[in-house]
């Protein structure tokens, strides 16, 4: 008797929180314990979860003290993922995960009124379709599998432990005036440098409440922010080669963002670098050591470490049909060493802040409402372990709480949060510069190669992304292309630094990882964001990963150095108009 | 003399409302034709080949939109942008970098962002920029031309690549349109809400845009043009599925220059139980037939079937790319529709009875003045749709170079008017189906009376087709029983044969205002037409979704959904 009284409390207990949850979050819970109960060909919704980002969004962009665009708009965007059949065997993880035959009722939208019976009427037609996907899915994965032979079967989901976060806080909101006067201002910067061709300041607030419900008991409703300030610069060398910089600020609440005079300056250095690149002369082909300094390489290991951290699962598909699929560079390698032994790689999404740095790569829970663990990803230059998501990795039993980003094949994709690249030997950078000196000179080169800056997350368009890839493809690299050079240097025996451009690096991939000599005791807390794009392109929309790399500067003993020969344009035939 | 703090800021406030939106003289077009003139004497001194023209076209477009679901406000989006088109000819008008070969469009324009504040500087740059990218795409194409002019045989007659206009000055931006968001709002809230009472509807919507757009061209001609342009659009729409899978919508749309010529509340309450109501109905309404027989065309219909079959078969570009099907090219002074028909293409105006038309503008996207046409008269075809591509025997525009931004303008329609000296009442027009239905030994016909739109092929290769798409469609019984709402109907059916059987109108004309796609981009266009009654139309049977309605019921149906 007594436990049944217990018991009913716990429900009405329950019950009462749910009910008093804000009425977004109600009405999802709600039509989400409603769909429980749909069969087709007995086949169970046994996972479904709803999310809803309820956000504002703020952009302004300006160039040369003008503004070129400001838009603020609300809107609240859900996205229902649900699975069919059990965590053993459901729909996903094989190449017709996610295909839908029929016609589409839901709405993009949720509507912005708490407007409880439309919320659910959205999100009922939503689910519908999910569900007829899932069982679609289901139908053609079984086709699959009546003559694909499976090696070693895996589950398709892994279970994890409901989270209940329910704040009744509303969102900050982004004072789009202010930031139309603080972008504008940063802009007239550049009017200061007719070298600079084309320029920009583009602001970007982002604010959400996160909510988050899920048939395993998830519930969450929690602020999310996101602040960038991207600027851009670009200028063309008299040879007619477009040479590009730009420089990016991230903060969560835009209350927190850096000073305009420290952004002002930044566009002052930014410009300054493409008045020197412009004049700089052309590299060549160099093959030897190559010294990063911290900012550098932290975008290198980002690159490198950031992508090949995770390492998705194959997907089950007919015998012998192409599979557009990509897996980690470091596929195969767990207890193989892919840094030298005096290097430790840990991811922690749970640090917040690092010698007075806040953490961008810090975040509560991931899409798939799993919290984030730290993950010891190489210890002692060894690989121990992948970020994981929710999809079964042979060798582990639960996610790491990193599914951060869109994936393929009914997957989410792992994402890093903070990414702490750390040497026990380490040595002040300028020992690292004589080292790089020394080599040189041993082995009679006239100079060696500094790397101060690298072009990640990329500032190109898409366009020069494309091009960027086919003259890679071109280059006979055997390895997958990274991110372009922006600031490098020669360096000679005296220690005198000469920019050059036109050079990129060839073959660099993780195996060039174990070619590290040295790090310095200085490290650089780069930060930046994650997203679906090829190296992380900037304003690049949909899923957003913010994320921070903590690395030493490191010195290469051998990397290959190519001088860039692609076809360039031609500068205008008019000359430039007055800034001024 | 004194004046008071109070005074002032009244006075202050006054200014600022009584000029809220009409656009003082400003340093725009100034910075505009100072980098045009700038750019051209420096292209033309020192690149080879040089352009012998340029023009910069400026759209700047301030939107808001507002959208209700059910009672719900779902969107509310408000944007403003200003772009840059720029478009620069080298060779000379006999011979540029815009000749059409073989289906090949040139394509050079690619709009980049200018600033909303007239910065001379930032604006100089992009347009500096731009200029010089524009003109390296149309040189090296005008290259290409020029050697694929000597090496292949010449398949067209000689005609002329841009026609000599004379240069416009003119600025007229009417002022922004005033309205209250809030009041809109709840406005949208109701009517939204209005669709509730339909169980069957699955999914419904009522939209507002409010559009001002600003267009300003300058060109090396001497052109200094600015025109504005406000548009209202209201748009409502409601989706049901059917039990065997069939997808059933259901819109209307109501379209003003200004809010005080826009269609009541109680006008579009109106249009809003209509279309709950006919949705409901179409539910259970029978299948159509493949169906070959006489049919009625609402004016709204029989406007969309001119647009498709008729409008885009005389626009002047199609006349001179041997790629096109070229169904009118040598039909100057010959029938081409039934003696009674006559079609007029008139942008200047603006209106027909209570209704604005879409497809009105003062000077086209080439800054030549529109002008109203007779295209066909008594069933003759008289000229073409012209851009300032001339065509074999019409060398000069008749301002119908239309184009959205980041298109080549091409020859476009404007307002289509079809006027008929066949002309009976709706009555009369329905015992001629009856009887046409007994002719030819029929139980029954069909009347279409509304459209969505359609489509049509004009190409060479490939069948020339259009096809309309029906949203309401009722069977007409030769016996004189009630109407038939049916549903899946499509029209098909090849141009030339469908005008020959048009055999008497209607003396009630009817307006569809909608957007027309193609090569130059989307532009707002109108159709006017009486009912026709077609002694032929060919209907086939909609290619249909088979997925089932939704598994649960909806949620505002369970106890407590609310």
């Amino acid at each position: 008797m007594l436990r049944k009284l217990v018991c009913f409390a716990v429900v009405a207990c329950t019950l009462s929180a749910q009910q008093q949850d804000p009425p977004l979050l109600r009405a999802m819970s709600a039509e989400l314990e409603r769909s429980k109960v749909m069969r087709l060909m007995g086949l169970i919704p046994y996972y479904i979860e709803y999310a809803v980002e309820d956000q504002e969004s703020t952009s302004v962009s300006a160039s040369l003290g003008g503004l070129l665009n400001a838009r603020q708009t609300l809107n609240r965007i859900p996205v229902v993922n649900l699975r069919v059949g059990s965590y053993e065997m459901d729909q996903t993880n094989q190449i017709f995960a996610g295909v839908y035959s029929g016609s589409r009722y839901d709405s993009d939208y949720l509507p912005l009124d708490d407007n409880l019976e439309l919320i659910r009427q959205t999100l009922w037609l939503a689910t519908d379709r999910a569900y007829k996907s899932g069982v679609e899915s289901m139908s053609a994965k079984q086709q699959i599998l009546k003559g694909a032979n499976v090696t070693e079967p895996q589950p398709d989901f892994w279970k994890s432990e409901p989270v209940v976060n329910v704040t009744t806080a509303n969102r900050n909101k982004v004072d789009m005036e202010l930031w139309k006067t603080r972008t504008t201002q940063i802009s007239r910067v550049f009017l200061d440098f007719p070298e600079v061709l084309a320029s920009a300041a583009e602001f970007d607030g982002l604010t959400s409440l996160s909510h988050q419900v899920t048939s395993e008991g998830t519930r969450i409703r929690m602020p999310d922010y996101l602040t960038t300030m991207r600027l851009r610069a670009v200028g063309q060398a008299p040879d007619g080669t477009v040479v590009r910089d730009a420089t990016v600020f991230h903060s969560f609440e835009d209350t927190r963002m850096a000073p305009v005079a420290e952004m002002e300056k930044a566009a002052r250095s930014l410009a300054e670098n493409i008045k020197a690149l412009v004049q700089a002369p052309i590299g060549e082909s160099y093959s030897g050591p190559v010294l990063f300094e911290p900012l550098a390489a932290a975008q290198l290991f980002g690159q490198l470490l950031g992508d090949n951290v995770r390492n998705p699962r194959r997907p089950l598909s007919d015998p012998g049909r192409n599979v557009p699929y990509q897996p980690s560079e470091l596929d195969g390698k767990i207890g193989s060493r892919v840094l030298p032994d005096s290097f430790d790689v840990l991811d922690d999404a749970t640090q917040t802040s690092f010698k007075g740095h806040t953490l961008m790569g810090y975040y509560y829970i991931d899409t798939e409402s799993v919290r984030p663990k730290p993950v010891q990803l190489i210890e002692k230059g060894v690989l121990k372990e992948f970020l994981r998501t929710r999809q079964p990795m042979k060798g582990a039993t639960a996610s790491t709480g990193h599914a951060r980003l869109a994936g393929s094949f009914g997957h989410k994709s792992a994402s890093i949060g903070n990414l702490f690249v750390k040497s026990r030997d380490t040595k002040p950078f300028a020992d690292l510069k004589k080292q790089l000196i020394e080599i040189c000179q041993q082995r009679n080169k006239p100079f060696g190669i500094l790397v101060r800056k690298l072009d990640y997350p990329t500032s190109g368009s898409v366009g020069e992304l494309q091009a960027m890839f086919s003259s890679h493809a071109q280059s006979g690299s055997t390895t997958r292309p990274v991110a372009p050079l922006v600031l490098v240097y020669r360096v000679y025996p005296d220690g005198r630094e000469e920019l050059i451009r036109n050079v990129r690096m060839r073959n660099v991939s993780t195996r060039s990882l174990r070619d590290i000599l040295a790090a310095s005791n200085e490290v650089a807390t780069f930060d930046y964001v994650n997203n679906n794009a090829p190296f992380a392109l900037m304003g690049w929309a949909g899923y957003l990963a913010p994320a921070t790399v903590v690395a030493p500067g490191v010195l290469f003993e051998e990397m290959e150095i190519d001088r860039i020969r692609d076809e360039t344009v031609k500068p205008p035939v008019t000359p430039a108009p007055a800034l001024r | 003399m004194s004046k008071s703090p109070l005074a002032l800021a009244a006075a202050l406030a006054g200014g600022l409302f009584a000029q809220p939106s009409v656009k003082p003289a400003d340093s725009f077009i100034p910075i505009l034709s100072e980098e045009l003139d700038r750019n051209f004497a420096h292209l033309k001194a020192k690149a080879d080949p040089a352009p012998y023209f340029i023009s910069y076209t400026v759209v700047e477009d301030q939107s808001h939109t507002l959208s209700a679901n059910s009672g719900a406000l779902t969107l509310n989006n408000r944007q403003h942008n200003r772009a840059l088109d720029v478009s620069v000819r080298v060779g000379s008008p006999k011979l540029d970098n815009y000749r059409r070969i073989r289906g090949d469009w040139p394509q050079f324009a690619s709009p980049g962002l200018l600033t909303l504040d007239d910065q001379p500087a930032a604006i100089r740059r992009r347009i500096w920029l731009d200029t010089d990218r524009t003109y390296r795409a149309a040189s090296q194409r005008f290259l290409r031309l020029k050697t694929d002019e000597q090496v292949k045989a010449a398949t067209t007659e000689a005609v002329d690549d841009f026609s000599a206009e004379e240069a416009v000055v003119f600025d007229s931006v009417p002022a922004a349109l005033a309205y209250d968001t809030n009041e809109w709002t709840a406005r949208l809230r109701r009517l939204s809400a209005r669709f509730s009472k339909f169980p069957n509807v699955l999914t419904s919507n009522v939209s507002l845009n409010v559009n001002r757009e600003i267009r300003t061209i300058v060109n090396t001609e001497g052109t200094r043009l600015r025109q504005g342009h406000n548009s209202i659009n209201i748009f409502l729409v409601a989706r049901a599925k059917a039990g065997d899978g069939m997808d059933l919508v259901v819109s209307e749309s109501f379209q003003a220059r200004d809010f005080s010529r826009l269609a009541s509340e109680k006008e579009m309450e109106a249009a809003i139980d209509k279309a709950g109501q006919e949705l409901t109905a179409m539910l259970r309404a029978p299948v159509v037939d493949p169906f070959v027989g006489p049919a009625i065309l609402s004016g709204r219909a029989a406007g969309v079937f001119f647009h498709e079959i008729f409008g885009h078969r005389i626009e002047g570009h199609r006349q001179k790319d041997d790629a096109e099907g070229q169904t009118f090219t040598k039909s100057i002074n010959k029938p081409v529709l039934p003696d009674f028909l006559s079609v007029i293409f008139d942008p200047t105006r603006e209106s027909i009875g209570k209704i604005d038309l879409n497809g009105h503008y003062i000077y086209d996207d080439e800054a030549v003045k529109g002008r109203s046409l007779t295209l066909v008269e008594n069933g003759v075809l008289k000229t073409f749709l012209l851009s300032r591509s001339p065509v074999v025997g019409f060398a000069k525009s008749n301002g119908h170079g239309r184009k959205q931004l980041g298109g080549e303008a091409s020859s476009r329609q404007s307002n289509l008017i079809v006027e008929s000296s066949k002309s009976v009442s709706e009555e009369k027009l329905r015992e001629l189906l009856r009887d046409e239905l007994k002719k030819q030994n029929k139980p029954y016909g069909l009347y279409f009376r509304e459209v969505t739109g359609g489509y049509t092929t004009t190409g060479r290769r490939g069948l020339q087709a259009y096809t309309v798409i029906p949203l309401v469609v009722f069977r007409v019984y030769a016996d004189g029983r009630a109407d038939e709402l049916v549903r899946g109907a499509d029209i098909v059916g090849t141009p030339l044969t469908s005008f020959s059987k048009i055999l008497a109108t209607s003396d009630k004309v009817d307006v569809f205002n909608g957007i027309c796609g193609a090569e130059s981009g989307s532009v707002p266009v109108s159709a006017v037409s009486p009912s026709i009654l077609i002694s032929e139309i060919e209907v086939q049977r909609k290619e249909q979704s088979r997925d089932r309605p939704p598994l649960l019921s909806p949620p505002s149906s369970v106890k407590g959904g609310r």
